[in-house]
């Protein structure tokens, strides 16, 4: 077990430490993140009412356009003939590569999350960093990530990589978003009650079940 | 090809047509003119629904029909490899 | 054609015209919707039976990446291709049922919007199917999707349980109310339910039998090819 867990750490943090001494992906995807918050918050009217529901919204889609661009760039550093193969060969399990690369896509993702709310807390004026959100928008990424590690190892073997992914990668994720967006709005408002843990719940399910699957089907997307 | 294509033109046009029937010229009431305002709506429902599998129909018979042909070529191709082995 | 084929279409002409007797002639007009509530009959069947190819490319997509047989992979692709043509149905019947009973063509309504997304799943896993050119790839990829996209239809159901919806109450089904129905309503659902659904089966299994018998040409095709190559260098 102990080695199991060395080896996705060992997968994950490669690409971790390539990101932080080149800082390129990250930074990009803020900077695109920023741009989109910007411009849904200046066409979408926001009164009172709809305050809550427009900015839970606004905010998921820029997570949803984030992962998508983390997803396949993660994946496209390694899509070299001999890079790929060189990573499948590995004496590991093709799970633990799975999972190496999810986990490392679930950090991309955080980390640009984190530069997301505070700044979507200010320009929306809405109470998202709470304990609640956090443990929603954990939840709903790990779940993101997940199916996105997997379409993204699939997209990267076919033609038309840069469509295959998007047209994969939307409907199997609007689900988990959706049920993230509906939570969201629930927890931005001040007196939600015990039944938002029951949809946490669900959402925490629909990741885990996501994730798991993933990791099966995984050694089966890269099987040549 | 350019059969099938014109085809779904065709379907799509009459779609289109049964669409502006119901809608363009019916406003919508629900029980202010009878219980037979909304006919069109119902009209479109089933055409298009049995148009849909018509149309689904006619790509299966397309497929049948290709496979057939590929049938008759592979026939064709045998007959020749068995005259050539023949002649020699 | 085989007997078995012949059967099942006069047992489908049958259910259809009875269907068609019972929704124009025997079932009352409702009296707040007027004639157009007629397109339920058409709808739900529609709708419900959209449900099941998840369940069946779920099944058949797992038993191909165990086993690798192309049969599995040619129940799936059938399983999807129909299930997209029953899905599309249902949202376009659907959408003109919902105009003049709630005034708008299309509303987010939570299981609308799920069964869009079941619907770009389907084509999400037609389009894979065409992009890749390997036989082997196409197949996995499309098990693949198909698992996934599957877990997605789930949602469906939960969606009208978990989340405030305007779709009408179910009155079929495990979860209906008793008695929530007029009898001859019922039965004419049911009636409907039975024609759409034999010609469901009958689609799957036609179009089944069409994708393996392309696959079998296609290899006889090729071996047939390498033949002659041989003979010709000879």
């Amino acid at each position: 077990m102990k080695t199991y867990l060395t080896q996705i750490w060992t997968i994950s943090s490669k690409d971790i430490r390539l990101e932080i001494r080149t800082r390129q992906m990250t930074v990009s995807i803020i900077v695109i993140v920023i741009a989109l918050l910007i411009v849904t918050n200046l066409a979408i009217p926001n009164s009172a009412d709809t305050m809550f529901a427009t900015s839970a919204t606004v905010i998921w889609l820029c997570i949803l356009i984030a992962s998508f661009l983390v997803v396949m760039r993660n994946l496209v550093i390694e899509y070299d003939p001999i890079g790929f193969h060189g990573l499948i060969i590995c004496p590991v399990p093709r799970d633990a590569i799975y999972l190496g690369k999810a986990l490392s896509n679930l950090i991309f993702l955080l980390a640009i999350e984190a530069i997301l709310f505070p700044l979507s807390s200010i320009l929306f004026n809405i109470p998202l960093l709470t304990l609640t959100v956090a443990v929603i928008t954990v939840s709903a990424t790990l779940g993101i990530a997940a199916a996105g590690t997997l379409f993204a190892a699939m997209s990267v073997n076919t033609k038309a990589r840069e469509i295959m992914l998007p047209v994969l990668f939307f409907p199997a994720v609007i689900p988990i978003a959706l049920t993230a967006i509906e939570t969201t709005q629930h927890a931005l408002q001040t007196n939600y009650g015990s039944a938002i843990w029951q949809d946490i719940g669900v959402l925490l399910t629909l990741s885990i079940a996501i994730t798991t699957t993933s990791a099966i089907l995984f050694t089966f997307a890269i099987d040549e | 090809m350019r059969n099938w294509y014109m085809i779904r033109m065709l379907v799509s046009f009459g779609v289109f047509i049964i669409f502006l029937g119901a809608t363009g010229t019916t406003d919508v009431v629900i029980s202010d003119n009878g219980p037979e305002a909304n006919l069109p709506f119902l009209f479109a429902a089933f055409a298009i629904a049995w148009l849909g599998f018509i149309v689904y129909a006619w790509y299966l018979a397309s497929q049948h029909s290709r496979l057939r042909q590929d049938l008759a070529n592979m026939q064709n191709q045998l007959t020749d490899i068995q005259n050539s082995i023949n002649n020699q | 054609m085989l007997l078995q084929s012949r059967i099942m279409l006069i047992l489908i002409l049958i259910a259809m015209t009875a269907s068609l007797y019972l929704i124009f002639i025997v079932v009352p007009t409702d009296v707040n919707l007027g004639i157009s509530q007629r397109i339920f009959y058409i709808h739900v069947p529609l709708a419900v039976l959209s449900l099941i190819p998840p369940i069946l490319v779920f099944a058949t997509s797992m038993v191909y990446l165990v086993k690798r047989s192309p049969q599995w992979d040619a129940i799936a692709h059938s399983s999807v291709e129909v299930g997209l043509l029953f899905t599309t149905l249902a949202l376009i019947t659907g959408s003109i049922w919902a105009r003049p009973t709630w005034g708008v063509w299309w509303t987010w309504d939570p299981v609308l919007t799920t069964f869009l997304i079941l619907w770009l799943v389907y084509l999400g896993y037609l389009l894979i199917r065409s992009y890749s050119t390997d036989p082997d790839r196409r197949a996995r990829f499309s098990a693949i999707v198909g698992i996934l996209g599957s877990i997605n239809a789930l949602t469906v159901y939960l969606a009208s349980e978990l989340w405030r919806t305007i779709h009408p109450d179910k009155v079929i089904g495990p979860t209906a109310q008793e008695n929530a129905l007029d009898p001859s309503i019922q039965l004419g659902i049911l009636v409907s339910f039975i024609a759409i659904l034999l010609l469901f089966v009958y689609t799957i299994i036609f179009r089944t039998k069409l994708h393996t018998a392309t696959d079998q040409i296609g290899s006889i095709q090729t071996q047939l090819d390498d033949l002659v190559h041989s003979i010709v260098r000879k």
